[in-house]
């Protein structure tokens, strides 16, 4: 049976690490056509989102799990995870089980919209389901859809099947193929042309029951025009298994729309001696469809024992822009291959990359990059920047980039360091009467500050605090 | 396995020029021919979904297409004049071809034994330790290449040229290797350099008759040591004809404050495939590799580096360049390693490439692999062409388009031709260089 680790240190620094206790309903542990078939009824889908589901999970028995990431973990008993893990208590008409709402209100988001932050709307996905969904009537002010994905194929059919795998189809890859064979729920959300959405739209995920995993679902629309900053944060308790999250995102931004997406990852990390956390393996793409369309990742990721993902950008439409910006800290015995793929496919296309990682105890943290550019791609630019910061002298930094070009008019630009906290920062700071620890945390938040300042001011604030925290005793 | 069973399962020919080398070689050696024979047929032959073979097709360059170049002392030098001017700096002038060899002295420094060239036979008899670390020296950073199991199976000549403690041989040795025409050879250089000693080795690898079209399979393997204080500097020049292929491997190991320069010039050939590092093995020790690969027509250059760092205080410092253009595909793989412990040290990784066309394709994959903390890592690459403004500005005063792009190109490279040491080789490089240069502009 999962335990909680009895370790001060630990629930200090991942205060999220509780458990709820919320009467769930489970499937059965395994996976087959029964239990695809089984998910689909529960939420009453569509035929089309059933053969949808089967031709993912026929897609998933054919291939097998990659290796390649610099990550190392034991081989994973899919047939032994829970694919659907529900609150019995948790639509409208029964009312919300208040052990959800007083999970929700110590992770800092209060499903009372009165007292929620007054610029953001709130998708609260708890297991395998959306329990609630605030501000709606704001949002439908204007047009915008956004609701859980179990909703929306209820309320816009024809919107969600004419994109759901237009980005990431459903044999991308191994984890897509399992995601889109067993999704539960996540979020959806269509901005009409030349809507800017009035509020920050966020969804927030968080794992309890034991034995499960996570395989949400996100699919964000921006039509013509529209503008939307969608911010996305995550936890789960603190168990000694290892739990299971494979998501897919994919995000759409059609003639001069405009997609930021941004990520405060704090999935439990595991513990010191590597027991227990979150595998993080989630597909993330966006496509700039349209001319002069936007899509702009920004991540920070501090948590999961193993983080493997790449956030991507197909930039199709002329003048597009893809933007990556990304904060990887992992401490103990983390694991993260992260990066992202920018793929220049139209005329005057340009892409921006900007990675920190730091590595601290014994972690391994690897950033890998693919910047494409394919012939018609005229005038295509890309600059990349990865920096990594090594503290402590057991934990590894790694660098593998990759830069295609096939279009002579492109201009591409990569360049990474590695180094470890300058010893003259550190007499500066200290010398001006800044104790160690401050001084090393200030160094680190200076290190970030390029990618702190492309989240929303509530995120940024908080992932600061988070790196603070999760760097502490980290230094020696 | 014995030379009777590996003919039985040994692609047509292979074991047998595998034995054939061997004959006449001390026991040791041979065994050694014989194991990496046996290494490479146990191995899967290389296919394009390997990760490593994902950008060059394995099937250009398959050694069982070609006959296997004769070995012996039956087949004389082929007739290759040298260039005069080329030969004119150098302590001694070594040459070689598919079962041959010959050294000329042209400074008494292989007389006064401040330099030796002698087979890796003889190496293996009078220093068993020396020459094993030599043959078994490699970048330890996966299972060996199969194509390089091939080199060291039919290694000929294999020599060995070493330089003594303490002296320093600024002049060098110019190194002429003379490929035999539409057949596969694999000549195994090893270069020892004493401690203090300095030495000055100038590579140019061509085709020994036939012609800019001729064609051949090269694939060479060149290993080298440079002990305490030691410096080596060493440029190639390859102008192999447009049907040939190469591969090459090239790596070394650097002891305490010992100094490495490394040149690569890759200019001929249908296709290249080669791989290029140094490990710095000891506190104080350095290596800058310099290199620089022109594309045209449908050439194909795959060109990886590596830098590894074993040791405190040790740097190293690399750039490459690269200019492609009609329907060439050039590869760039670097990797930065630095080995749990190798606090201090600082390692530069640059690559910068032009590509000059729509069709041609250039791709850069520059790598860092960190497993200590107190050191400087950096790499940077670009991909882009040639600078538009600069064109106009050179047009602006008078210059055709075609000389100002040419003037452009040639400046691009410059600063690796002048990383050559010796004029002389510099002068055949940047002339060698142009001649390319010149079908691209």
């Amino acid at each position: 049976m999962p335990s909680l680790p009895n370790d001060n240190r630990l629930l200090r620094d991942y205060e999220h690490g509780f458990v709820s206790a919320v009467e769930e309903e489970l499937v059965p542990p395994g996976l087959n056509e029964e239990i695809v078939r089984l998910i689909s009824r529960k939420k009453n889908e569509p035929d089309w989102l059933l053969e949808f589901r089967l031709g993912a999970l026929r897609a998933w028995q054919r291939k097998t799990e990659p290796r390649w990431a610099l990550v190392r973990y034991p081989p994973i008993d899919y047939q032994s995870i829970r694919y659907y893990a529900a609150p019995k208590r948790w639509t409208a008409g029964e009312g919300l089980d208040p052990e959800i709402v007083n999970t929700f209100e110590r992770l800092g988001i209060p499903l009372d919209e009165r007292r929620q932050l007054a610029g953001v709307a709130v998708d609260a996905v708890f297991d395998s389901v959306s329990v609630a969904t605030t501000h709606q009537k704001l949002l439908e002010e204007h047009g915008i859809v956004f609701c859980s994905f179990s909703e929306a194929v209820q309320r816009v059919p024809e919107l969600v099947r004419r994109h759901l795998g237009s980005v990431v189809p459903p044999a991308d890859n191994f984890f897509a193929a399992l995601n889109s064979a067993v999704f539960s729920d996540g979020s959806f959300c269509y901005i009409p042309p030349g809507v800017k959405c009035p509020v920050d739209l966020s969804t927030y995920f968080r794992i309890n029951a034991a034995g499960t995993g996570q395989f949400e679902r996100t699919l964000i629309i921006a039509d013509r025009g529209s503008e939307v900053s969608y911010l996305e944060g995550c936890t789960a308790p603190m168990r000694d298994e290892n739990q299971l999250h494979a998501a897919v995102v994919e995000l759409v931004a059609y003639e001069e729309a405009t997609i930021r997406y941004s990520t405060v990852q704090n999935w439990y990390p595991g513990d010191d001696e590597g027991r227990g956390g979150i595998y993080n393996f989630v597909t993330k793409r966006g496509e700039c469809r349209g001319p002069r369309s936007r899509i702009s990742w920004t991540q920070v990721e501090v948590g999961s024992a193993i983080t493997w993902k790449y956030p991507s950008c197909i930039l199709r439409g002329d003048d597009s822009v893809g933007e990556f910006y990304s904060v990887a800290f992992t401490n103990r015995r983390m694991q993260a291959d992260t990066g992202t793929k920018m793929i220049h496919i139209g005329r005057r296309t340009r892409s921006t990359i900007v990675s920190k990682g730091i590595s601290a105890g014994e972690s391994v943290n690897t950033y890998r990059g693919l910047v494409q550019v394919l012939p018609g791609a005229e005038q295509a630019r890309n600059h990349s920047q990865c920096d990594s910061l090594l503290i402590g002298n057991r934990c590894s930094a790694n660098t593998f980039p990759v830069v295609e070009s096939e279009n002579r008019t492109a201009i591409i630009e990569h360049e990474a360091t590695t180094s470890r906290i300058s010893e003259d920062q550190l007499f500066y700071l200290q010398s001006r009467g800044v104790d160690p620890e401050t001084a090393r945390s200030l160094i680190v938040n200076g290190f970030c500050r390029e990618v702190f300042k492309q989240l929303p001011l509530e995120f940024a604030v908080e992932a600061v605090k988070l790196l603070e925290i999760k760097m502490e005793g980290s230094i020696g | 396995m014995n030379g009777e069973a590996l003919i039985a399962v040994a692609p047509p020919g292979m074991a047998a020029a595998v034995e054939d080398r061997g004959a006449g070689e001390p026991v040791a050696l041979r065994e050694r021919r014989r194991a990496a024979l046996e290494e490479a047929l146990a191995r899967p032959p290389p296919s394009p979904t390997d990760e490593a073979w994902r950008r060059t097709d394995p099937r250009r360059f398959d050694p069982e297409r070609w006959p296997i170049a004769p070995a012996g002392p039956l087949h004389a030098a082929p007739d290759s004049p040298p260039n005069g001017a080329l030969v004119e700096p150098f302590d001694a002038v070594l040459t070689v071809w598919a079962g041959g060899w010959s050294l000329a002295d042209r400074s008494g420094v292989v007389r006064s034994r401040a330099l030796r060239v002698r087979p890796l036979g003889e190496v293996v008899t009078s220093d068993p330790a020396a020459a094993s670390a030599l043959w078994e020296m490699a970048p330890s950073l996966g299972p060996r290449d199969r194509h390089e199991l091939w080199a060291l199976a039919l290694a000929s000549p294999a020599l060995v040229i070493e330089a003594a403690d303490g002296v320093r041989l600024e002049r060098g040795v110019l190194v002429r290797s003379l490929a035999p025409p539409d057949m596969l050879w694999c000549p195994w250089l090893g270069v020892r350099v004493g401690a203090g000693a300095a030495l000055h080795v100038a590579e140019r690898l061509e085709v020994g008759a036939g012609g800019a079209e001729s064609a051949a399979f090269v694939i060479a393997a060149i290993r080298f040591a440079v002990a305490a204080e030691g410096r080596l500097r060493w440029g190639r020049l390859q102008t192999l004809g447009r049907g040939a292929l190469e591969m090459d491997y090239v790596f070394g190991r650097l002891e305490r404050n010992a100094q490495a320069d490394l040149v690569s010039l890759q200019v001929g050939s249908r296709a290249v495939r080669s791989r290029i590092g140094a490990e710095a093995a000891a506190t104080g020790a350095t290596v800058r590799l310099g290199g620089l690969a022109v594309g045209v027509a449908r050439q194909h250059l795959d060109q990886q580096t590596v830098q590894i760092h074993a040791a405190p205080d040790t740097s190293s410092d690399l750039l490459f360049k690269v200019a492609v253009r009609d329907r060439a595909h050039s590869v760039y793989r670097g990797l930065i390693g630095a080995r749990r412990g190798s606090v201090r040290i600082t390692a530069l990784q640059r690559n910068h490439n032009l590509v000059l066309n729509d069709g041609a394709r250039a791709d850069s994959l520059p790598g860092l692999l960190i497993d200590a903390d107190d050191l400087t890592c950096t790499h940077g690459a670009t991909i882009g062409s040639l600078d538009l403004e600069q064109i106009h500005y050179l047009r602006s005063r008078g210059l055709p388009e075609p000389v100002a792009r040419r003037l452009l190109l040639e400046g691009f490279f410059e600063d690796i031709l002048g990383r050559l040491a010796l004029p002389a080789l510099r002068t055949a490089a940047r002339a060698a260089v142009r001649d390319h240069l010149a079908a691209m502009v």
